[in-house]
C-alpha cells in the first residue's frame, strides 16, 4: 500500500502528539496524582503507536507500545509515578523524535532498535509489583480499576427521558432487546465521522437506534471526541450487534451490554448489582467530574476541525500572486499620477483597487500567521533538562505564547531563542548555593515574553541571574585584542555590553556542554538581522539579564516612505520612521566632532544618507540664497534610540513588496532588498537599523 | 563527417565580441539576452556589479564583463546586451556585454583546452576555439560564479 500521502499528516501529528506528551508528562511530574493528565497521556501514546503501526514503522511502534503499557499501568493505579520514571519516560519520547527526524529525512525510521529505553520500560512495569505492598495503595488501586472499567461504559452516564425509556419498556415487553453501547473509535483515526457513520448505516438492518449521544447531528459533523454511544432496540442477539458494529474498520472497541432499563428516571448512573455500593458512590461523581471538565472544551472544537492544513507553498505562491498584483495596482497609480486627464470615476476606482489589495494582502499575510507557541512549547522541556544538567533550580514563565508570527519567520526563530534561554540557564542564572548566599530566591527564574508592538513583534528572554559584568567583558575584550585598552576605558556601558555579539566571544569561565563555546550570540544576532529584526541586551549587574528580539510581522510587503537621494529613489520601512522634519544647515551642531540637531530638547545624530550611499550631492545653484538650503530629516528609530536621515526629497507613501537583491551580488546590511516600482524601476530599501 | 558523432561531441556555443576580441559561453547557460535596461545602482558591493535590473519582477544582479576582465571601460550602444545566465537551477544573473554575435556549434576537435590557473583573467576560461579562422576564448562560467561567490 502506497502510504506516502499519510506520511505529511503522519508527520505532523506525530509532532503534535509528542508535544502533548512532553507537556502532560511535565505536568505529571509535577503531580503525580492528577489522573486527567495519565489519561491525556494514555491517549497520546496510545495514538502515536496506532499511527505508527498503520505506517509500518515497526521499532517506533514497539517502543510506543511499551510506553503505553507503563502508562495504562499508572492509569489502572498500579504503577507509581516518580522521578526515574519521568526520566525514562523523557528518554523514550527523544526516541521517539528521534524516529521521527529520520522519517522526516528518508521517510524510513533508521535502525535504532533502542533496547535500553524497552528493558527500561519493562524493568519499570516488572518493578511495580515488588513496591505495592501498602494497603492504602492497594484501595486506592481498586477504586481506580472500578472507575476505569465503568468509564468505558459511558452509555451509563447518559439521562434517559421519559419518552424514551417507554419506548424501552414496550420494546422490551414486544420481546426485543434494548442493547446499550459505547463505540470506541480508534484515535489514529482520520475521518472519525465517516466512520461513525459506517456503524449506523451497519446498524440500521440490525434494529432501531432510539438514541444516541453526541447526536447523530453532532457526529456527522464530526463535534465529538473517539467515542460515542447509543441505545438500540433490535431483535437480533447482542453478538450480531456487537459484530455489526466492530466489522466497520478502524473500530477499536464496542463496549455493548443488554441495558437494564432504570426505575428511576432522575437516577443519571444505573446502579451495578456486582459492585459493592460504596465504590459506585465513589466512581460516580468521578466521572461526572470528568465529564465537566471536559465540557467547556467541545464548543471550541468543530472550530478546530474546520481548519485546512495547507502546503506552505501554495501560500508562497498565493503571497507571490499577491505581490504581483500590488506591483500591476502600484503601475496603475504611477500611471494616474503622471498625467491628469483620467477623470474622478477612474480615480476613485483605483482608490478602490487600492483598499483592495492591501485587504487582500492583509488577509493573506493573517493566513501565514501562526502563533510562536508552536516554537516555544518545547521549552518548558528544554529547561527541566537543563535545569536537571546543570543541577540548578530554575522555572521558565512563559507569556505571549498566542502572539503570532509569519511562518517564515516561526521556522527560523526557534534556534536563536534556544540559545538564549540556554544561555540564560547556563551563565545567566547563578549556581544554586550563590543565590542562597545573596540572598535571592532558590530558584532562579528565566522569562519569555513575546508581545505585538505596532508592526514589530518583540520577544523578551529574561533572568534574574547575576548580569553581564561590563568590566570583565572589556578585560576579555582587550585580552583577544578585540579592542585596545584606551577604546575600553571610552566605551559606554552598553556598546561593552554589545561586544558580547562579536564572533568567537564568550565570557564563561569554563565550557560546559550547554553553551559557552563562544558560536552563539553572533550567530543569534545574524539569524535575527537575516529576518529583518535586531537584537538588543539590557543587563543590571546583579539583577539580571535581557535580551530583547525585535521582529518585523510580515517579510514580504511593507509600506515604506519613499524618498529621493540625488537622483535616486530609496524606500525607508515606514515603521521605522517617526517624524519628518525640515531642517537648515544651522541647525545642524556639532558633538564629538558628530553632527546633530537640537529636535525639542532631544539630540538626534544625522547622518547623510548620499554620502553613506556614495551618491553625488546635487549639484545647488550657488546664485540661491540661504532659504533654498533647507534640508528634510527623516527621524528614524530603533529601540529608544533615533537619528535623522538627510534626504533631498519626500516622494511619499507606498505599499511596497520587498524582493532579495539576488545571490551573487554582496550588498551591505544598510540595503535589507530592493523593489519594483510602478513604472518598473527598481529602488533600494534601506534597513534603517543599521544607521541608528 | 558522421552527423551522430558531430552532435554528440558538439556544443552551441554564443559567441561575444569586446573590441577585437571574441569570447564564448556554452549556450546551456543561458537563460535570457535582453536589450539593456536601467540598472539601479546598489552602494558597496562587488566593483564589477553595476546594479540590480527588473526582470519580468523578478530581480537580478548585473555585472560588467568589461570590468571583471578588467577590459578598460566603453559607452553602451545600441548593441549592448544583458545576458541572463542561469547556473544551478535557480539563481540567475545578469552580465552586460557589448555585443551578441551569433550562436556557433563547435566540435570537440575545434577546441584547444587550457590548463588552469595560468594566472588573470585566464581562469575564466576552459578553452580557446576555432571557428573559421578566427578564435574565441571559451569563458568558464563555473570558475567565473564560484570567482564572484568567494568575492
Amino acid at each position: 500500500m502506497d502510504l506516502s500521502q499519510y506520511l505529511e499528516i503522519f508527520i505532523d501529528e506525530t509532532k503534535e502528539h509528542l508535544q502533548t506528551l512532553n507537556d502532560q508528562v511535565l505536568i505529571l511530574e509535577a503531580e503525580p496524582e492528577n489522573i486527567d493528565t495519565v489519561n491525556e497521556i494514555f491517549r497520546a501514546a496510545h495514538s502515536l503507536k496506532g499511527m505508527a503501526g498503520t505506517m509500518g514503522f515497526k521499532r517506533m511502534q514497539r517502543l510506543t507500545h511499551d510506553m503505553e503499557n507503563v502508562f495504562s499501568e499508572i492509569r489502572n493505579g498500579k504503577l507509581n509515578v516518580d522521578a526515574d520514571m519521568v526520566d525514562i519516560v523523557f528518554k523514550c519520547l527523544d526516541a521517539i523524535e528521534g524516529y521521527l527526524s529520520n522519517i522526516i529525512e528518508s521517510a524510513d525510521e533508521g535502525t535504532e532498535d533502542n533496547e535500553e529505553l524497552i528493558g527500561l520500560l519493562n524493568a519499570a512495569l516488572e518493578g511495580k509489583h515488588d513496591d505495592t505492598p501498602a494497603e492504602v495503595v492497594n484501595e486506592v488501586k481498586v477504586d481506580k480499576i472500578a472507575v476505569g472499567s465503568e468509564e468505558r461504559k459511558k452509555y451509563l452516564s447518559i439521562p434517559i427521558a421519559d419518552f424514551e425509556k417507554n419506548a424501552m419498556v414496550e420494546a422490551k415487553a414486544n420481546g426485543m432487546h434494548v442493547y446499550a453501547t459505547t463505540v470506541y473509535i480508534q484515535e489514529s483515526c482520520l475521518l472519525k465521522a465517516a466512520r461513525a457513520f459506517l456503524v449506523f448505516k451497519g446498524l440500521e438492518n440490525k434494529g432501531e437506534i432510539i438514541k444516541s449521544v453526541p447526536s447523530v447531528q453532532d457526529i456527522e459533523d464530526e463535534r465529538f471526541d473517539f467515542d460515542f454511544s447509543m441505545f438500540i432496540l433490535s431483535e437480533k442477539s447482542l453478538e450480531e450487534v456487537k459484530k455489526a458494529i466492530e466489522s466497520v474498520s478502524e473500530i477499536e472497541e464496542a463496549v455493548i451490554e443488554e441495558f437494564e432499563i432504570p426505575t428511576e428516571v432522575q437516577n443519571t448512573a444505573p446502579q451495578i448489582d456486582e459492585a459493592p455500593k460504596a465504590q459506585v458512590e465513589d466512581s460516580t461523581p468521578k466521572a461526572e467530574k470528568k465529564e465537566d471538565k471536559k465540557a467547556p472544551a467541545k464548543p471550541g472544537k468543530p472550530v478546530v476541525n474546520r481548519s485546512v492544513r495547507v502546503d506552505i507553498e501554495k501560500l508562497d505562491d498565493l503571497m507571490n500572486l499577491v505581490s504581483e498584483l500590488i506591483i500591476a495596482k502600484n503601475g496603475l497609480v504611477s500611471v494616474t499620477g503622471v498625467s491628469s486627464n483620467y477623470d474622478q470615476g477612474f480615480n476613485e476606482q483605483i482608490e478602490y483597487l487600492e483598499r483592495i489589495t492591501t485587504n487582500l494582502h492583509e488577509s493573506v499575510m493573517k493566513v501565514r500567521m501562526v502563533p510562536i507557541e508552536s516554537v516555544v512549547n518545547r521549552f518548558p522541556r528544554m529547561i527541566r533538562d537543563l535545569s536537571k544538567k546543570l543541577n540548578k533550580d530554575m522555572e521558565l514563565i512563559m507569556t505571549g505564547e498566542d502572539t503570532e508570527l509569519d511562518r517564515t519567520v516561526i521556522d527560523e526563530i526557534g534556534d536563536p531563542l534556544m540559545h538564549m534561554l540556554r544561555n540564560a540557564a547556563d551563565h545567566g542564572l547563578e549556581p544554586t548555593i550563590d543565590r542562597l548566599k545573596i540572598g535571592k530566591p532558590k530558584s532562579g527564574t528565566i522569562r519569555l515574553d513575546a508581545y505585538q508592538d505596532g508592526n514589530n513583534v518583540t520577544i523578551e528572554v529574561s533572568d534574574d541571574g547575576a548580569g553581564v559584568d561590563v568590566e570583565k567583558i572589556k578585560r576579555k575584550a582587550i585580552e583577544k585584542g578585540a579592542i585596545t585598552e584606551e577604546q575600553a576605558e571610552y566605551m559606554s556601558d552598553k556598546e561593552a555590553v554589545d561586544l558580547l555579539f562579536q564572533p568567537a566571544f564568550s565570557t564563561a569561565e569554563k565550557i560546559s556542554d550547554v553553551s559557552g563555546r563562544g558560536v552563539g550570540l553572533d550567530v543569534v544576532k545574524n539569524k535575527i538581522e537575516g529576518l529583518g529584526g535586531d537584537v538588543e541586551v539590557a543587563t543590571k549587574l546583579g539583577e539580571g539579564t535581557t535580551f530583547i528580539v525585535r521582529l518585523p510581522l510580515t517579510l514580504a510587503i511593507i509600506q515604506a516612505l519613499m524618498v529621493e537621494i540625488g537622483t535616486e529613489k530609496y524606500a525607508l520601512p515606514l515603521n521605522s520612521v517617526v517624524t519628518i522634519e525640515e531642517i537648515v544647515p544651522d541647525d545642524i551642531k556639532y558633538v564629538h566632532t558628530k553632527e546633530v540637531i537640537n529636535l525639542r530638547g532631544t539630540v538626534i545624530p544625522i547622518v547623510r544618507l548620499n554620502e553613506v550611499l556614495d551618491i553625488d550631492p546635487i549639484e545647488k545653484d550657488d546664485d540661491l540664497g540661504d532659504e533654498e538650503d533647507g534640508m528634510i530629516a527623516v527621524i528614524v528609530k530603533k529601540g529608544d534610540r533615533q537619528a535623522g536621515l538627510l534626504i533631498d526629497k519626500l516622494l511619499g507613501q507606498q505599499e511596497i513588496v520587498i524582493k532579495p537583491l539576488g545571490k551573487y551580488i554582496k550588498a551591505p546590511k544598510l540595503i535589507s532588498g530592493a523593489t519594483i516600482l510602478g513604472n518598473g524601476d527598481v529602488a533600494l530599501i534601506i534597513d534603517s537599523n543599521t544607521l541608528v | 563527417m558522421d552527423n551522430n558523432l558531430s552532435m554528440n561531441d558538439a556544443k552551441q556555443y554564443i559567441i561575444l565580441r569586446f573590441d577585437s576580441e571574441q569570447y564564448g559561453i556554452d549556450i546551456s547557460y543561458i537563460d535570457n539576452i535582453v536589450r539593456l535596461q536601467s540598472i539601479t545602482r546598489v552602494p558597496h558591493v562587488q566593483p564589477y556589479f553595476l546594479g540590480i535590473i527588473n526582470l519580468r519582477g523578478e530581480i537580478l544582479p548585473v555585472m560588467s564583463m568589461r570590468k571583471k576582465f578588467e577590459l578598460p571601460d566603453k559607452e553602451n550602444t545600441n548593441l549592448t546586451r544583458i545576458l541572463i545566465i542561469k547556473v544551478d537551477g535557480n539563481s540567475k544573473i545578469g552580465v552586460l556585454v557589448d555585443e551578441v554575435r551569433e550562436v556557433v556549434t563547435l566540435a570537440e576537435n575545434d577546441i584547444e583546452k587550457l590548463a588552469a590557473d595560468t594566472g588573470d583573467a585566464r581562469a575564466y576560461l576552459t578553452g580557446v576555439g576555432k571557428y573559421n579562422d578566427t578564435l574565441i576564448s571559451l569563458i568558464n562560467i563555473h570558475g567565473l560564479i564560484a570567482d564572484i561567490d568567494n568575492d
